[in-house]
């Protein structure tokens, strides 16, 4: 009864949908009560799709295979957490995931914003019940995740075992939360387009929205390049896969809004550079949603095998984007202008960060769907892999590095006095960095050894803006906004290092072999067999050795049943200075020899570290405009009484 | 029609929440027509009267006893008598993973017994349900402790006929056939395996 219940729950979700955006377009109830209305039937629309997730949650918990989906992506043999996650490891669920984010995002604006009009607030409600409207469409009509079975199996097919992983649990939510968070961006601009309301308070309502996203989608990116990084078995932490670079456009998109929301609010200007980010951030997250849901893409992301699907999602994406740049393009001339500003200036900057992001995005954009696109006007298959992407968004992405050494430190509007003193350190640590480079290591490539020297220059320009403050008066969000770019240096200097320094093994070995990879000494002492929940695996013991230090690695081999399929445990060993990964492969039948891979990855963590570092910059900018914000609002309060 | 019970609950329960919410007049009129198309939408694609299937554990078929042939080919009253029989009982109750632990742990005090590894392999292969590369790892580890030693090639044959691959358990068995003395103890059970596989064979 619990699917019927989640089914229930979604239709009368999708009802409300609909109501919402009747009411937020003028059909029906009366002018004075709309927005009480309104925000009480949003109120229903997100709680009846929390209940509609909840059931299919408990659903894939009690593995009823009463319902084709968990009877298809799970099996009573999976531990709990990989249950729970077989949730949104499919197609359907993972749909229904994306809409009862979206639905519970209108829900808190609906309840908790106060700084835009009203006209604009309902008018941003009808496009977030309209968003909402169309995938409760696409769900119900197309990925419906409630489908039943009669008779019911006995047992479930299990889930693809590469996403039999903790990992599973919190990367797919975290970025969800990250991509449909920014749904609210979408809306707000497409209300304040329609009224012309575009300045700083719309910005103001704007922004708590777009770091909250960004935040999310930086630590769902880290954690999915890790997840990746050890799950995969290849020692690799991007792989410029379709699926990792639709999360990273909705990103980059992100990460220029949230920096022309800076200047909107401060200086009011970029107000249609600002407005058309809003629009593109969104459409990013939802061209990812295609491009994972169309089954054009083979991944272990990419769920739907199915043209229906894809041509109502395509369909969907032609909609919304189709209507919101055809918005964006009636009214963007009638929107007032900013404040001018001089080139060399915070806004300048900013300006530059916006072009260097946009181009990357573009790149990515262009490298992502060209092989697509190439397919279905020639029928040729096309790879466009890491060769264009490091040669092409490399040299861009170190520009904006480079640009990341200047920004912080200039002023608003105009900026000529003193900045070389404010430039200096970071530029001359770089210079150091780069002459260092050249002399210890000088074979490396040039993209590495730039990327390291601007890395290294980026630390102390990160803090900089710190410098000459009181540091205990210095706003929150500006001490977020030097540990988020100190972050971006760590990650630099991680990504360089790990690509200019990384030594590979390549073995065919018996135990009792020795085998060296840079400064380690890897004896290979056995293989011993082993089970799990719900797999048994070969599992090889590494002595590893270096200095004094001794450790033991045990990389499995691991053969799951249901579905059959075999997957690489990656043993990690993490020193202060980089990671030993080893990889066991497959035994030769007749040598009785056993393959093993083994990488020395130099400082490679600092690059997860350094996202996780800049996710709490964000996280600290929020929580400090958010303070101010409560704090002036409580001085309003007193002064009116 | 428990599912349209809950439909119809679960609408009320909205509509209430609305007036609660103070919703009045045409709106909540409005919205009572929204959710009784929704009501229609259900009704034209719900299986009200469908009860669900909870499966919390997988029905796992009991292990084939093995303990007769095993302790005609192996021995009984030996350390690896022991730990296999201790082994087996968990195995019984369902508890595969902690079968196989328990030869591992065995295995590792005394590594060079190949009764262990030949127990091991069974409780890979029962765990799993076919001979995966662990199993047929641990089979393989106890021929190279005795290599003339039926057991690891009986065992294996066996693993090899419950996860459906009878032509390859047929060869082994019918090669430990050959080499069995007349008079060994253990000789009916490879010839009431060859004969039974045989019989499946011209069936197929």
């Amino acid at each position: 009864m619990i699917a019927e219940a989640g089914l229930a729950g979604l239709w009368l979700a999708a009802a409300l949908a609909a109501v919402q955006l009747g009411l937020a377009l003028g059909l029906g109830g009366s002018e004075g009560r709309r927005i009480a209305s309104i925000r009480a039937v949003a109120v229903g629309q997100g709680a009846l799709s929390l209940f509609a997730f909840a059931a299919l949650l408990a659903l894939f918990l009690r593995t009823d295979l009463s319902v084709l989906l968990v009877a298809e992506n799970s099996h009573a043999d999976k531990p709990w957490l990989d249950k729970l996650a077989g949730t949104w490891g499919n197609h359907e669920g993972s749909m229904l995931l994306w809409v009862t984010v979206l639905a519970s995002c209108g829900t808190v604006v609906a309840l908790f914003e106060r700084r835009l009009g009203e006209r604009t607030l309902v008018l941003s409600l009808a496009a977030q019940a309209a968003l909402a409207l169309g995938f409760f469409a696409f769900l119900l009509a197309a990925s419906n995740p409630f489908e039943r079975l009669s008779p019911a199996p006995l047992e479930g097919r299990g889930l693809n075992p590469l996403l039999q992983d903790p990992g599973l649990a919190f990367h797919p939510p975290t970025l969800y939360l990250g991509y449909v968070g920014l749904s609210v961006a979408f809306s707000l601009a497409v209300g304040a387009l329609v009224t012309r309301e575009v300045g700083p308070a719309l910005a103001r309502a704007m922004r708590p929205w777009v770091v909250g996203a960004w935040i999310l989608l930086t630590l769902g990116i880290t954690a999915g390049s890790y997840r990746a990084y050890y799950e995969l078995g290849q020692g690799g932490w991007w792989f410029w896969d379709p699926v990792e670079n639709a999360s990273l456009m909705p990103w980059l998109a992100a990460t220029a809004l949230l920096h022309s929301l800076n200047v909107l609010v401060a200086r009011g200007g970029l107000r249609a550079w600002t407005m058309m980010l809003a629009l593109i951030a969104f459409s990013m997250s939802m061209t990812g949603t295609f491009l994972v849901r169309s089954g054009m893409l083979t991944s272990a992301h990419a769920f739907a095998v199915d043209p229906t699907r894809g041509g109502f999602i395509l369909a969907l994406l032609a909609l919304y984007i189709g209507a919101a740049l055809t918005l964006f393009a009636l009214r963007i001339a009638t929107v007032r202008e900013g404040a001018p500003f001089e080139i060399v200036s915070r806004e300048g900057a900013l300006v530059a960060n916006n072009l260097l992001l946009s181009a990357i995005l573009g790149i990515v954009f262009v490298g992502t769907l060209y092989p697509l696109v190439a397919e279905a006007a020639t029928g040729e298959k096309l790879s466009v892999g890491p060769l264009y992407f490091n040669a092409v968004a490399g040299p861009v992405a170190l520009a904006l590095a480079a640009l990341m050494l200047v920004g912080p430190q200039l002023r608003w509007r105009r900026d000529r006095v003193a900045i070389i003193a404010r430039l200096a350190p970071g530029a001359l640590v770089a210079l150091g960095a780069l002459v260092a480079t050249v002399l210890l290591a000088p074979s490396i490539d040039l993209l590495p050894r730039l990327g390291l020297a601007i890395g290294v220059g980026l630390v102390p320009a990160s803090l900089m803006p710190l410098v000459g403050r009181s540091l205990r008066r210095t706003p929150l969000a500006t001490w977020g906004m030097c540990l988020a770019h100190l972050g971006v240096a760590v990650a630099i200097i991680g990504m360089a290092s790990d690509s200019a320094f990384t030594r590979e093994k390549l073995a065919s070995a018996v135990p009792g072999e020795r085998l060296e990879v840079g400064p380690w000494l890897v004896e290979f002492r056995d293989v011993v067999p082993l089970a799990g929940p719900n797999w048994t695996a070969l599992e090889a013991e590494l002595r590893a050795s270096r200095g004094g230090g001794v450790t033991i690695l045990k990389p499995q081999s691991r053969s799951f049943t249901e579905p059959p399929t075999t997957t690489s445990e990656a043993a990690i060993e993490t020193d202060w200075n980089g990671q030993l990964y080893a990889v066991l492969g497959e035994q030769d039948a007749g040598t009785g020899r056993w393959l093993v891979r083994l990488w020395w990855k130099p400082f490679v963590t600092l690059i997860w570290l350094g996202g996780m570092l800049t996710a709490l910059g964000g996280a600290l900018a929020l929580a400090g405009r958010w303070w101010r914000a409560r704090a002036t609002r409580r001085r309003f309060e007193e002064a009116e009484w | 029609m428990m599912g349209l019970v809950i439909l119809a609950m679960l609408a009320l329960v909205t509509l209430g929440l609305l007036a609660a919410l103070r919703v009045r007049g045409g709106t909540l009129t409005l919205t009572a027509a929204a959710l009784a198309i929704g009501c229609a939408g259900y009704a034209l694609q719900g299986s009200p009267g469908l009860g669900g299937r909870p499966n919390r554990t997988a029905a796992r078929s009991p292990p084939v006893p093995l303990t007769a042939a095993r302790k005609a080919m192996m021995g009984q009253f030996t350390a690896a008598d022991t730990w296999t029989t201790i082994s087996e009982s968990y195995a019984r109750r369902g508890k595969s993973e902690d079968a196989v632990g328990i030869m591992r742990s065995a295995i590792r005090a005394r590594p060079g017994d190949y009764a262990l590894w030949v127990g091991l392999g069974n409780a890979l292969a029962d765990h799993s349900r076919t001979v995966s590369p662990a199993a047929r790892f641990a089979f393989a580890r106890a021929d190279e402790l005795a290599p003339n030693h039926p057991a690891p090639r009986f065992f294996l044959g066996l693993a090899l006929a419950r996860s459906g691959e009878p032509d390859q358990a047929l060869a082994l068995w019918r090669e430990v056939l050959a080499e069995a003395p007349a008079d060994a103890s253990w000789r009916p059970f490879v010839e009431d395996g060859v004969a039974a596989l045989s019989a499946d064979a011209r069936r197929r």
